[in-house]
């Protein structure tokens, strides 16, 4: 169906960031009220959502969460959402808010990449001209070097309100609290469950009584104190956790590592407006927050971080992007992608041996991968040409674990990728990338048949590359034809 | 149907897998009452898109209750509804409680939009983008059977102009003392190569837009007069013949200061604090100094180096400057620690254009025990 341009034109273009979702934190049922008698609603109509317009004293708050390591957008695709240097560059636009909330899971892992990741994310979070109020401590944030992360991290305002760390120096507080227009507003960070290799009696952390640490939290706090709480868990927990938090705090901001796509709309648990931040910094959350005669307010607008497709760099504020491009060269100088490789052990326990290792036997596969225009045979290739492209890197790419991971055979295992020149036969998507390291097999090649690794089924083998926002074109159906190879006839039983 | 046959359909549904011998066509697709599946079309750049799916959850063997949907494409967006035979709406909350649950008379709709302003005037060929609808048992409330229903959408996007190098102005750091300047080019496209344009204007005052006819295109140049420091947004229009549309074109910029020190104005000096340090361990220890002021010389002093306490440090911090090739009004300040202090230290490096007169560039320092 189509909506008449001129209609909406005035509406739909106020920049880049546009989505404005809002949504009134009510009854929980409110969205819009046509009429009674209308007919039922034709296609074309678009509905109406009650706007509610937040007073001028309200907090304005930007949130974001979940950043899982994501500095950046790969790149890989077009159209990817995120990144700090687009954040940043938003954030210094925005002239009008009063804190600024970044939930925690600053990394996905806890690799030397990861820390040098860390220490850039919170040179710009915190060290740059717009600072942020408060950061949150999640799961995997504590899987990180505990000194070092202490280190890191010493002067930011880091807020784990249930969490009592051993680790000497352990710089996260029970609340950071900020004077917003003569109101105190205290920002809290619970963390709902440990990571499980941070469950045994040798861990180093432990989680208070939510109730304990929520009282501890307000200690001191008179009646007009406003209190966000950040919550890392998944949304069931979370849930579960609001109606312990008594008196009922003013918001809570959800970081849920399974809510890809956050809504601006609040929803009212136990009278408490509940907001999720997403995941991978793909999307900043304007708040505004108040209080009425029925209880905290809170309306929102969602601010997705597109980047230009012509713009070098897909654009973002420059001095962030020179603080993720020097930390690429960094990460290069470090030899990190060195250090990291070969680490971890291999699917079967056998040792890689490069895709010629299978031609003699597999002509026909090996036919098929290598066939000219083979994405996967060129993998390698494809990182190399992108990284001599200024438009769309203008950093080393060959060197950057994360995206080399997806470009070649056995990245971190032992006897996989290390480096071009040290085994150029394991460049590009070979075939033990997906059957697994092939030397068991070459040595007996009837006693150790090779499935896919872990026997999962195909499509999940493809995903761990070619994921939502590496490859969002990306359908199994229309590729899987294009890769398959089936078995040689003469291996065929009849 | 067990819980996991919506996820098999999942596969299936983006697959039509059984395709043995690829040079067949593949199988047309079976539409049912679980087939969330739309094309869209090509829209023209600017207008939008909306298609709404009626959701039966009543074909599904179990109760499910509808959480969430998500969509991959980044100029998309969707929601679930559930309507009355009235037109009354609520959305759904994602709660997984009873309100997730139609009342009597109520329907479930997933509205999806596209919205094709969101993106930049640039053609998009038709591709493919897949998402899905959240569902929760509705007997299961700790989350653990959760399903995905998914979906297709297929959409193109068609752009009746040629916007070359830019479709979105970024002057990047614009100094204070300095201009901005840009240019792109503008003509219809292959389908419209009589599109003339008119005028162009930016709805913010820093930034002036002036259009050109060029050979065989338009050219449109954009001039950045610094003011306010920081990030900045604007828009500029353009008009043309093409009824009901009219071009758009995004403008970032962040004016910065004359002295600037970057990404950040600080530096920090990793060392073990009971001895001197190498000067190859100092090798990364640097930040960029720029003067943008083409009316001074590009060079900095160092006026001093001091601690947060007052405290001189300059007998324990080494710091010279280094040319950047090809950028002659930045150097790269090091610093290097000398030895002498029991604690880590913090403090800041202040460096001057012109000795006590200044203007200055301080530089925040920690020195960094590393043990």
């Amino acid at each position: 169906m189509k909506l008449r341009p001129a209609a909406i034109l005035p509406l739909v273009f106020v920049a880049a960031t546009l989505v404005a979702t809002f949504a009134q934190c009510g009854d929980g049922r409110a969205a819009t009220a046509p009429g009674a008698g209308v007919p039922p609603m034709p296609a074309t109509q678009e509905p109406k959502p009650t706007v509610t317009v937040p007073p001028k004293d309200s907090i304005r708050l930007l949130v974001s969460g979940a950043m899982s390591g994501r500095l950046e957008p790969c790149g890989c695709a077009s159209g990817q959402l995120g990144g700090l240097a687009r954040r940043m560059q938003h954030i210094g636009e925005m002239r009008n808010y009063d804190l600024l909330l970044e939930g925690g899971n600053l990394v996905e892992t806890n690799t030397e990449l990861d820390l040098m990741k860390l220490y850039t994310a919170k040179s710009v979070l915190f060290d740059m001209q717009h600072r942020y109020d408060a950061l949150g401590v999640g799961a995997k944030d504590l899987l990180l070097p505990p000194a070092e992360y202490a280190a890191f991290l010493g002067d930011a305002p880091l807020v784990a309100t249930n969490l009592a760390h051993k680790t000497e120096g352990w710089p996260g507080k029970p609340f950071i609290e900020k004077d917003v227009r003569g109101v105190k507003v205290r920002v809290v960070s619970f963390l709902l469950a440990l990571p499980k290799e941070l469950t045994g009696a040798e861990s180093p952390v432990s989680l208070l009584a939510n109730a304990e640490a929520w009282q501890a939290a307000r200690a001191g706090a008179d009646a007009a104190t406003r209190f966000v709480v950040m919550a890392h868990g998944d949304d069931v927990q979370i849930r579960a956790l609001i109606p312990q938090l008594q008196p009922a705090p003013d918001l809570v901001v959800g970081v849920d590592q399974g809510y890809i796509e956050p809504t601006a709309a609040a929803t009212p648990v136990a009278g408490v407006p509940l907001v999720f931040t997403g995941i991978r910094g793909r999307v900043l959350l304007s708040l505004s927050l108040w209080r009425d005669a029925s209880g905290p307010r809170a309306v929102g607008e969602l601010i997705p971080l597109p980047g230009s497709r012509t713009v070098p760099g897909g654009g973002g504020d420059p001095n962030v992007r020179d603080a993720i491009v020097r930390h690429r060269h960094e990460v290069k100088d470090g030899n990190v992608l060195e250090n990291m490789a070969r680490q971890l052990p291999t699917p079967n326990g056998a040792v890689y041996v490069g895709s010629e290792g299978c031609k003699g036997c597999h002509p026909t596969a090996y036919g098929v991968w290598a066939k000219e225009g083979s994405k996967h045979f060129n993998a390698w290739k494809t990182l190399e040409v992108a990284e001599k492209d200024p438009t769309r890197y203008g950093w080393p790419v060959t060197a950057y674990p994360d995206c080399v991971s997806c470009h070649v055979v056995g990245h971190r295992e032992q006897s996989g990728f290390l480096s071009f020149a040290d085994s150029p036969g394991l460049a590009g998507v070979g075939c033990e990338r997906c059957h697994g390291p092939g030397s068991d097999h070459v040595a007996a090649p009837e006693k150790n048949r090779l499935g896919l690794i872990g026997g999962v089924d195909k499509s999940m083998l493809c995903i761990q590359c070619h994921d939502f926002e590496q490859s969002p074109n990306f359908l199994f159906g229309d590729k899987w034809p294009v890769i398959q190879h089936g078995r040689e006839p003469n291996q065929i039983k009849k | 149907m067990r819980p996991s046959a919506l996820l098999i359909l999942f596969v299936a549904a983006c697959s039509a897998e059984p395709a043995q011998v690829p040079a067949n066509p593949p199988p047309a697709k079976a539409q049912g009452p679980l087939t969330l599946e739309h094309d869209f079309g090509v829209i023209p750049h600017g207008e939008i898109r909306q298609h709404e799916f009626p959701l039966d959850l009543k074909q599904l063997p179990e109760d499910y209750l509808p959480l969430r949907v998500h969509i991959d494409c980044s100029c998309g967006h969707a929601d679930l509804r559930w309507r009355t035979a009235t037109g009354q709406e609520r959305f759904v909350d994602g709660a997984g409680t009873a309100l997730s649950r139609g009342g009597p008379g109520e329907s479930l709709v997933l509205s999806v939009v596209i919205d094709s302003s969101m993106k930049e005037a640039i053609d998009l060929a038709k591709t493919t983008s897949r998402g899905f609808v959240m569902l929760q048992l509705a007997t299961d409330l700790t989350g653990q059977s959760r399903i995905q229903w998914p979906m297709l959408l297929r959409f193109g996007i068609d752009a009746p102009v040629e916007l070359r190098p830019f479709a979105a102005l970024d002057f990047g750091r614009v100094p204070q003392s300095q201009q901005g300047r840009l240019m792109t080019t503008l003509r219809g496209d292959a389908a419209h190569p009589k599109l003339r344009f008119d005028a162009a204007s930016c709805d913010h005052p820093d930034i002036q837009v002036a259009l050109e006819p060029g050979e065989g295109h338009w050219v449109l140049r954009a001039t950045c007069q610094p003011r306010d420091l920081g990030n900045h947004r604007a828009l500029v229009t353009v008009g043309n013949d093409l009824p009901g549309y009219l071009l758009r074109l995004q403008v970032t910029w962040k004016v910065v200061p004359d002295l600037e020190a970057t990404p950040l104005p600080k530096l920090i000096v990793q060392a073990p604090l009971a001895a001197e340090q190498p000067l190859a361990k100092a090798a990364g220890q640097f930040v960029l100094v720029a003067d943008h002021d083409l009316a001074r010389a590009p060079e900095f002093a160092v006026h001093q180096v001091v601690g947060d306490a007052g405290r001189d440090l300059s007998p324990h911090i080494a710091t010279w400057f280094e040319p950047v090739p090809e950028q002659p009004r930045q150097h790269r300040l090091f610093a290097r620690y000398l030895g002498g202090l029991q604690r880590s230290e913090r403090g800041s490096i202040v460096l001057t254009k012109n000795g006590a007169q200044g203007p200055f560039l301080p530089i925040e320092l920690v020195v960094f025990d590393k043990k």
